[in-house]
């Protein structure tokens, strides 16, 4: 069998691109299912992790999935807006502690998240370098995303306009960098947290501006009397808070009015949750009330359905394989039928023939094995961040 | 001594046959076997060696009618009795000049590799002139060498018959002078029987004796 | 820059607050109660100052409702358990900062219907953009001491939430403390006057709606000389509301005082207590302040 398998091998060494094309190919046949499989579980596992972590969600009533997607992903979908006023009228009810979130914009095509400090604490969030928020104006860096913008404490990130011939509307705010957060492996590494507040600034809620009365630049105003200033555009709003100008930060109307696209709210325990989401089973109530986990069991139902075609892919493609891979052989027995006649001829069985041929086989079949297992032990590692990537 | 006595033989669904009442040919003799092509020169040689089964009378190798023995024990005395020249070399293509010659011990595990193997490997290619050739792969060497390799792989377990299916049919005339001579000296210094089929006429004169197989009793359908 | 020194001089003595406040963290966790402002601190202190880790990291001589916490000032309010909060837009900072929604208790939630509406600035627009007012309310809500009271309650029930093995003793503290508040409301509520008084600084909206006092506010300081614009906008003022008093949160300045004299304005003090008193306590200062409003009115 030893010499058999030498043979074989030789046999292998001597046509290496020829072997190395069909491990190759067997292989990744081999891997697909698996790999995919094993992708589309973790993709399930960690979608439901993040939203069985996620105990309720408030906003408006509108697309469901959108709004829980929104909230726990910071995929950022057409959700509509909710006021912040919501957030305080849960947090009276007693029933636990409400996190409001803001996800319109974005830095760098990753989505800023504004939120208030007790997501940090809720989702378990530490401060990898730096410090948590503090100020208007501030941002917090997920690891991925301080990763791949290669920013730090002290740097700076400029939201993006939603819309550059909104004048009138959001500012491009340049926000000091002042924290990073430790890898999570959640969305949390792909968001860029500031406060609800900066989110506000961003929308045009609030700003800051030279003080009317005492501008020194007579042609910022157009019209002034002893009510009332009208102000050009030249009048700097300012696109970065620190320092003086922070003081001189001030928003526009009631922050109860304020927008903010969702409520995650955590209840003091099941009863307390029970008892909320009893209210919202009613028409008055303008919002709805989600349980992220069954919205996503829901979503990946129908989503991993595809699964099942997959599946049935792959048994074809198994398949269609094996009929190639027998073609091969057969072709390749073919084209060896003198060489193995000479064997025959000076001394050599059938058997031996078979043995060699079965132990080509043999290392074709576990070579393939292998770098499907390699593959698949390679991708273990690397689903992680395909799913933070592309999934999640 | 070979002999072979009221042999018939045809091949399934073809309409040669071959018939040849007695044959001898005694140990450590050279012999050339001529004749037309498709005469049943090479058929000789594969009855001989046991690869084909006459339909009818007896090959004796000494005392050994080939044609009673089991597959197994054919395979055996192929790998062991006889040393097989082929005029296209069927050299392995894929296995380097030492794997070639020790091809017949990783084919059949009757005769084993040794001490004195290796250095009868030595030798034969020292004397065959490619001791330099061994890592060579066939298709690294010219028609002479690759003949010679094969000549060593056909003497590798020290057979007591060699069977050379026109050894010389793809060589130049030097190469095919220095094949023969190569071939004559190992009958002779080992006393085994040389068969060799050739188209070669120039070369008779060298042999011991010629087996005609126009002069044989051959009847055609 | 006046707010830039104040700021300032917040941090240098908040930086030598921090070390004692290290020192305490290392006994037995309490809860950590953070105030607004001395007010809410001293309602704080007596209800249930024992039993809780206050934290006011708001230095003397500063305006708390104008304080603007430094990093590391803030990092500790921000590991509070809860913060008492005033209500009613006090305290700006809060706008500008991040807090967790969790801690803030606003005292004045109950009363929110009370607060004030005021006009903050001049009316402006940028560009072709609306034109706006800064509106803003009042906010020195503990002058009317019937609020006062109210957010004590508030602040009674948020301890009794954070040490419930003390509610007894919170009662009674609170009582005390709601008892004397009362007093010293019924005692403005008794000085009732139909004169006019001139507003130093516009803080006075709780107290002149609470007191039925008919108070009309300028933009002075007490340590700065008014410009010839602000002495103008004040003749224009007495104009309008004839008056011979002028109600100061601190001592004015001699200058300032003659100034006043020459106008026949005689000047009373009466210090909203918003940041720790030189001497005594928030209810000795409103004790004092209603003692001199009387004495003026009357």
């Amino acid at each position: 069998m030893i010499q058999s398998l030498y043979l074989g091998l030789k046999y292998l060494q001597y046509h290496i691109y020829r072997t190395i094309i069909l491990i190759g190919a067997i292989g990744v046949i081999l891997y697909l299912p698996l790999g995919l499989g094993r992708l589309i579980s973790e993709s399930e596992t960690q979608m439901m992790a993040r939203a069985d972590a996620t105990p309720l969600i408030i906003g408006a009533k509108d697309n469901a999935t959108d709004l829980v997607i929104n909230s726990i992903y910071f995929e950022q979908c057409n959700v509509e807006q909710i006021t912040f006023s919501k957030a305080n009228e849960l947090d009276r009810l007693g029933f636990g502690y409400s996190i409001p979130f803001i996800s319109v914009f974005n830095a760098r095509n990753y989505p800023i998240v504004g939120t208030t400090l007790d997501y940090f604490r809720f989702r378990n969030l530490d401060i990898e370098e730096g410090h948590n928020l503090q100020f208007v104006g501030e941002c917090v860096l997920g690891a991925l995303v301080a990763e791949s913008l290669n920013l730090g404490p002290g740097d700076s990130l400029v939201s993006s306009p939603d819309n550059f011939l909104d004048l009138a509307g959001s500012y491009p705010l340049q926000m000091k960098v002042v924290g990073v957060l430790k890898t999570s492996n959640t969305p949390d590494d792909r968001a860029v947290f500031t406060d609800l507040k900066t989110n506000w600034v961003i929308m045009g809620l609030g700003h800051g501006h030279e003080d009317m009365t005492e501008v020194k630049d007579p042609t910022l105003i157009l019209e002034q009397d002893s009510t009332s200033i009208t102000a050009s555009a030249k009048l700097f709003i300012y696109n970065k808070i620190d320092g003086e100008k922070l003081e001189s930060f001030h928003f526009h109307g009631d922050k109860s009015n304020f927008p903010i696209t969702s409520i995650l709210f955590i209840p003091d325990n099941h009863k307390a949750a029970t008892l909320l989401r009893g209210r919202y089973k009613t028409d008055i109530i303008q919002e709805q009330i989600l349980i992220p986990s069954e919205v996503i069991a829901n979503l990946l139902e129908n989503i991993f359905r595809i699964k099942h075609i997959f599946n049935t892919v792959f048994i074809l493609v198994g398949f269609a394989t094996l009929l190639i891979l027998s073609l091969i052989i057969v072709l390749t027995l073919r084209l060896r039928k003198k060489e193995l006649y000479t064997m025959f001829t000076i001394g050599s069985s059938k058997t031996k023939t078979f043995e060699i041929v079965v132990s080509e086989l043999l290392v074709i079949i576990v070579g393939s094995l292998m770098l499907a297992a390699a593959l698949y032990a390679i991708s273990g590692y690397f689903v992680e961040s395909f799913i933070q990537q592309f999934i999640l | 001594m070979i002999e072979l006595s009221n042999l018939e033989f045809h091949y399934p669904g073809s309409d040669f046959k071959l018939k040849i009442d007695a044959l001898n040919i005694s140990r450590g003799s050279t012999t050339a076997v001529i004749g037309q092509s498709g005469s049943g020169k090479t058929t000789l040689l594969n009855l001989i060696a046991g690869i084909l089964e006459p339909f009818s009378g007896s090959v004796k190798v000494g005392n050994t009618d080939v044609c009673l023995l089991s597959d197994k024990a054919r395979r055996n005395f192929r790998i062991k009795d006889i040393g097989f020249v082929f005029q296209d070399f069927r050299l392995i293509s894929y296995l380097n000049g030492l794997d070639n010659i020790l091809l017949p011990f990783k084919i059949n595990d009757s005769i084993q590799l040794n001490g004195e193997t290796n250095i009868w490997i030595k030798n034969i290619a020292h004397e065959m002139g490619i001791e330099n050739k061994l890592g060579k792969y066939p298709h690294q060497l010219s028609h002479g060498e690759k003949q010679r390799l094969a000549i060593c792989r056909a003497l590798v377990a020290r057979p007591s018959i060699i069977l050379a299916d026109e050894p010389t049919g793809n060589l130049d005339p030097n190469n095919k002078t220095n094949i023969m001579n190569l071939l004559f000296a190992y009958a002779r210094k080992n006393n085994a029987t040389l068969v060799t089929v050739t188209h070669d006429y120039d070369m008779l004169k060298d042999f011991d004796s010629i087996i005609d197989f126009n002069d044989l009793t051959i009847d055609k359908v | 820059m006046k707010n830039l020194l104040l700021v300032l001089l917040a941090c240098s003595f908040f930086a030598c607050n921090v070390k004692k406040e290290n020192k305490q963290s290392e006994q037995p966790s309490k809860p950590v109660v953070s105030v607004v402002n001395y007010p809410l601190y001293y309602f704080t202190e007596r209800i249930g100052g024992a039993y809780i880790d206050l934290k006011y990291p708001i230095s003397e001589g500063v305006d708390p409702a104008y304080w603007m916490p430094d990093s590391e000032s803030l990092s500790i309010l921000q590991r509070s358990d809860v913060l008492f909060t005033n209500g009613a837009n006090y305290a700006k900072w809060l706008s500008n900062v991040s807090l967790p929604e969790r801690i803030k208790f606003n005292t004045t939630e109950a009363v929110k219907d009370r607060y004030i509406e005021v006009q903050e600035g001049t009316a402006h627009s940028h560009g072709e953009g609306e034109e706006h007012v800064h509106t803003g309310l009042a906010f020195t809500t503990w002058l009317d001491l019937s609020i006062a009271v109210k957010q004590a309650d508030a602040i009674k029930d948020k301890l009794i939430e954070l040490v419930p093995n003390k509610k007894a003793e919170l009662i009674s503290n609170h009582k005390q403390l709601v008892a004397e508040l009362s007093k010293l409301d019924m005692k403005l509520k008794s000085i009732s006057s139909e004169k006019v008084i001139i507003g130093s600084h516009p803080v006075y909206q709780y107290l002149a709606s609470a007191y039925q006092l008919h108070i009309h506010s300028v933009h002075f300081e007490p340590d700065m000389m008014p410009s010839h614009k602000q002495w103008h906008e004040l003749e224009h003022l007495l104009h309008h509301h004839p008056s011979g008093l002028m109600i100061w949160e601190g001592e004015p300045s001699d200058e300032i005082k003659d100034e006043l004299k020459k106008r026949n304005i005689d000047v009373l003090v009466f210090d909203p207590c918003g940041n720790v008193p030189s001497e005594g306590d928030f209810l000795s200062v409103m004790q004092a302040n209603a003692n001199s409003l009387n004495a003026k009115l009357n």
